[in-house]
This record gives C-alpha cells, structure tokens and sequence, in this order.
C-alpha cells in the first residue's frame, strides 16, 4: 500500500545571498550565516503541488518579522498581492490580527534566542494563487505560539522563496522538501 | 544510525464519489459533493497525514469529516471537537460534543487553500484523535477532534456543507515507527 517516501528533499538549483554567506549542505539544505536575504531557486517544481519548508535552528540580530516572497526564475514576487492572518498566544493572551494587501508577508517572528518554524506552502508551482500556513514556536517570554496563515492571490507559477528578516540579520539552516503524490 | 523514511505515501485501494478519481496516490475531486477514501489507514502505521489543496464553490462553506470503515462512514454521534480561529482581531475557540462528524473544516471559496489533518490511530481499535491546521482565506482555523469508538478504520469521507461542492486534490502519508 505505501507507494514510496512521502517527503522528498528538494535540492535548490542555486542559491543567492544579499549579504552574508549560504551553502547548500550534502542533505539538500542551505545553511545561511548573517545573511540579509536568501533566495532558493528551483526548490517547486510540477512533480509536487505542495511543501514543507523546515527553518531551524535560526536567530536573528534582533526581534523582527521574519519575511517571505514567492519568487519565479530568480525574481522576487513583489506586487501587492500578500495577505495574512496571525494568532499569537503568550501566556494566557491570545490576540489576532490580519495584514494586507502587502508586498511580503511573514512567516512569524524572529527574536535572538533560537526557535524553529514548519511553514507548509500549498500549490506554490501551480499557476493559481498560493496558500502557506507556518507553525512556530518562538523563544520570545521563554515559550510563546506565532501562526500565521497567508495568501498570495496571483496566479502564476513560482520556483522558489526568499526570506529574510524585517532587519538585520538571519542565522540558521532551511530545507525545503516536496511532498510525494 | 540507520536512516529511513519518515513519511510514506499511501495509494488508497479505492475512492467514491462523483467526480472523484484515484491517479496512483493522488485523489482528485472536481466539483464534488462527497469524497471518500478507502484502504489506507492499516495495522502497518499508527498514525497519518492527510495534506489537502482545493477549494469549494460557495464561500463560506466547510467539509465535515467522518472515518469509515470497510467502505461505510461512520453514522455515530460519538465525535467531539474543538477548534481554534483566528479571523481579523477576533480570536475564538469553540467545543461542540456529541457530533456526527469532526465538524466543519472551512475552507475558501474565493482561492485555493491547504489543510493538514493529522489522524492518530484510526486503524487501531480504540478511540481515535485528530488534529487540522488549515489556511483558510484571510483567516486560521485550527482543529483538534476525538471519535470514541473503539473500532479499526481504513479510510475517510468528507462532505461538503451548504449544498456546495468541492474542488482539489489530496495524498494520504503514513508516519513510520
């Protein structure tokens, strides 16, 4: 009944800093340093509709929104075409908000103590808008909850994503996996 | 340390439903009222994930999931949920006991959105947990459900509310062990 592995590692094509340093590791990772921005080419692809991209461990010079663009043949989706909804338990609050239209959106926040993001990006290669939803753990007040889900409503197809954080800088490693259909 | 894949994908041993089609593991649905899924939870895993992309044709609508068992949902009142949503400002949770399905999931009519729903011991004869993380159009809405029977399932349903129907694709994953 198991027709193979379920999640595929999707080794970037290439890779691009704004400043700073990244690798592509053996596994298919990239593993950043002080960079300001990292673009990942060819990670979405018409084998797979949707996708895992896991982001730990990751600090950042300081407590920022950490940002994302789609990003189709090495340019950045830059129109005002991003929404979000966000809700955010720390301690016993729990607050929503909703951003948008906007020209990136967040996967969560960043702080300089470590944290690790599950951001899932549904249908990121098909030509029809975008969905993605991330799940976070945040080390900001010791343990606090970050979700947000956001849409991008072109329709166009893209093969890769750029992070980055609202300043400053990123440290970590991203993997991007496909997931088998 | 030997590595082996975490995630396995499952090929259902059949679907139903009009409009509904099985293309090795993938199940497409196109303007489908129901879906169902057969074979695909067994005594080979514990625990699955079903990854979902689609949309429906009315806004506003949801799908309400049941298990099945041997090609025949559950007719049960045994499911209790609870959800957790996010929409604007406004943050709101909510139990309901007693249901006949886990409730329903939203999703947009407006754009394609995803879901993950997480099943923890369907095929188990004992009473199955679940958990969804959907990203609904401008909104977030998370579930957590039980069903209290004691009873082995191999496969799902889901029907869409309001008259409306659904359009889109899933894939089934089991979580080695």
């Amino acid at each position: 009944m198991a027709a193979g592995d379920g999640l595929i590692s999707m080794t970037p094509t290439s890779i691009a800093v704004g400043s700073g340093t990244a690798s592509i590791n053996a596994d298919g990772g990239v593993d950043f340093s002080a960079v300001t921005s990292l673009s990942l080419n060819g990670v979405f692809t018409g084998d797979y509709d949707n996708y895992l991209i896991s982001i730990a461990p990751i600090t950042a010079s300081g407590t920022v929104g950490l940002r994302y663009t789609w990003r189709a043949l090495g340019t950045d989706a830059t129109g005002s075409d991003y929404y979000e909804q966000r809700i955010v338990a720390d301690g016993s609050s729990a607050t929503g908000a909703r951003n948008g239209p906007s020209t990136s959106t967040r996967i969560s926040t960043i702080s300089t103590g470590r944290q690790g993001y599950s951001f899932h990006a549904y249908g990121p290669y098909l030509a029809q808008p975008t969905a993605a939803r991330s799940v976070t753990i945040d080390s900001q007040s010791s343990a606090l909850i970050y979700d947000i889900a956001s849409t991008h409503g072109l329709s166009t197809s893209y093969d890769g994503i750029t992070i980055y954080p609202a300043s400053g800088t990123l440290t970590g490693t991203v993997h991007v996996f496909g997931y088998e259909e | 340390m030997a590595e082996i894949a975490g995630l396995k994908l499952i090929v259902p041993s059949s679907v139903a439903g009009s409009g509904v089609s099985l293309s090795g593991a993938k199940v497409t649905f196109t303007a489908a009222t129901s879906v169902s899924v057969n074979g695909v939870f067994d005594s080979t895993y514990d625990n699955y994930l079903i990854v979902f992309l689609g949309k429906v044709s009315s806004d506003g609508q949801g799908l309400s999931w049941k298990l099945r068992g041997s090609g025949t949902d559950t007719t049960d009142s045994n499911y209790a949920r609870q959800y957790l949503q996010a929409n604007n400002t406004t943050v709101a949770g909510g139990r309901a006991t007693g249901q006949s399905s886990i409730g329903l999931v939203p999703i947009s009519g407006i754009q394609d959105v995803g879901t993950h729903l997480y099943w923890y011991g369907p095929a188990i004869a004992q009473p199955t947990a679940g958990r969804s993380v959907t990203a609904p159009y401008q909104s977030l809405t998370d579930y957590a459900w039980t069903h209290s029977t004691s009873t082995s399932y191999d496969g799902f349903s889901f029907i869409v509310s309001g008259g409306a129907n659904v359009t889109g694709a899933l894939c089934v994953y089991g979580l080695s062990q």
